[in-house]
């Protein structure tokens, strides 16, 4: 995922008042924002609540973004950091964000493929739901730099700049990210 | 550890695989993404309904503050008398007074001064800093 130039100049018109670049970013990056705080959370109420923030967040701290970053990493910088800070709230309210497994991820539509029968429709149905519980139970850290590594496709020195690490330890939160879930699919055979 | 880039191959993977993961996660089919336009309009209303943001004194500005640092150097004044008074007090009567072997302040440019006042019993400490200093007058 790459921003170009223009972004930049839209964050520093947005960061003088300009709404209408303000638009051009929401517009530009609206679904990959929602698609990382989904992914995130799991429900897509909180999702929405969430992602609505991040950008009422965006338009108040815009002026302080000077352009000697790509706006991308800054960008994914305020969501990283309020997803964390919803996480690290929801362990006081367990049933804002994150709600018990059993539940969140049943409202996640789910979409049989056209030719599956009832049984294979069934069969997918609980691998998706053992993945999204595995997600669930990763480490909101780890979480986050799974997804920005696989939903952004953000380098491990993007991912570091962006959630204020080092990249050895992006790497770690990758490889305990992904060890993790695998663990949890093992047994599983599609 | 060679870094390769994310491919995002729908080739069939085994489930829990990385490249499995990296299909799933990278799909947007089964997000629901809300309208982006309607959207907009609610971020809109709510920056619209929200009171102006007031300002908020960072760390790093306030540590720029002759304010800060007068502040500090009194809670590290306050400290130290408030334990040696504790100190002083648990003491049993006739015992020698408390002595100060030294005291650290971690301000930068402070200096202190330890005075033991025999007459009331009790070890006084006095702390300046750079910015309570004042300022050197030329002679000559």
């Amino acid at each position: 995922m790459q921003s170009s130039d223009s972004d930049q100049a839209l964050a520093l018109r947005a960061g003088q008042g300009d709404e209408k670049a303000f638009d051009a970013l929401f517009r530009k990056y609206h679904d990959r924002v929602y698609a990382v705080v989904y992914r995130f959370t799991g429900r897509a109420d909180e999702a929405e609540e969430l992602s609505q923030q991040v950008w009422i967040k965006l338009w108040k701290n815009v002026k302080t973004y000077r352009g000697d970053s790509k706006f991308f990493t800054w960008l994914y910088r305020v969501v990283t950091f309020h997803c964390l800070d919803a996480a690290r709230k929801s362990k006081r309210q367990p049933d804002w964000v994150f709600p018990d497994a059993e539940d969140s991820w049943d409202r996640v539509p789910f979409q049989p493929g056209p030719v599956d029968s009832p049984d294979q429709v069934l069969h997918r149905k609980e691998i998706m739901d053992r993945f999204h519980r595995a997600l669930e139970q990763l480490k909101p850290v780890h979480k986050m730099a799974l997804l920005l590594r696989e939903i952004e496709g953000l380098t491990y020195d993007e991912i570091a700049e962006t959630m204020n690490c080092r990249r050895g330890t992006v790497m770690s939160r990758l490889h305990y990210a992904r060890q993790s879930i695998q663990t949890a699919m093992k047994d599983v055979k599609e | 550890m060679k870094e390769e880039p994310p491919n995002h191959s729908s080739a069939k993977t085994a489930p829990g695989s990385e490249a499995w993961i990296r299909d799933r996660l990278a799909s947007t089919d089964d997000i629901p993404i809300p309208d982006r336009e309607e959207q907009l309009e609610t971020v809109k209303r709510r920056l619209q309904q929200e009171p102006e943001a007031r300002p908020v004194l960072r760390f790093p500005r306030l540590a720029q503050s002759p304010f800060y640092w007068k502040a500090a150097a009194g809670m590290a004044v306050l400290l130290c008398v408030g334990w040696l008074l504790v100190s002083w007090g648990n003491r049993s009567v006739g015992a020698p007074a408390g002595r100060v072997l030294w005291v650290e302040t971690h301000l930068p440019d402070s200096s202190t001064m330890v005075y033991e006042a025999e007459e009331v019993g009790m070890t006084v400490i006095w702390m300046v800093t750079d910015s309570e200093e004042e300022p050197a007058h030329e002679s000559g």
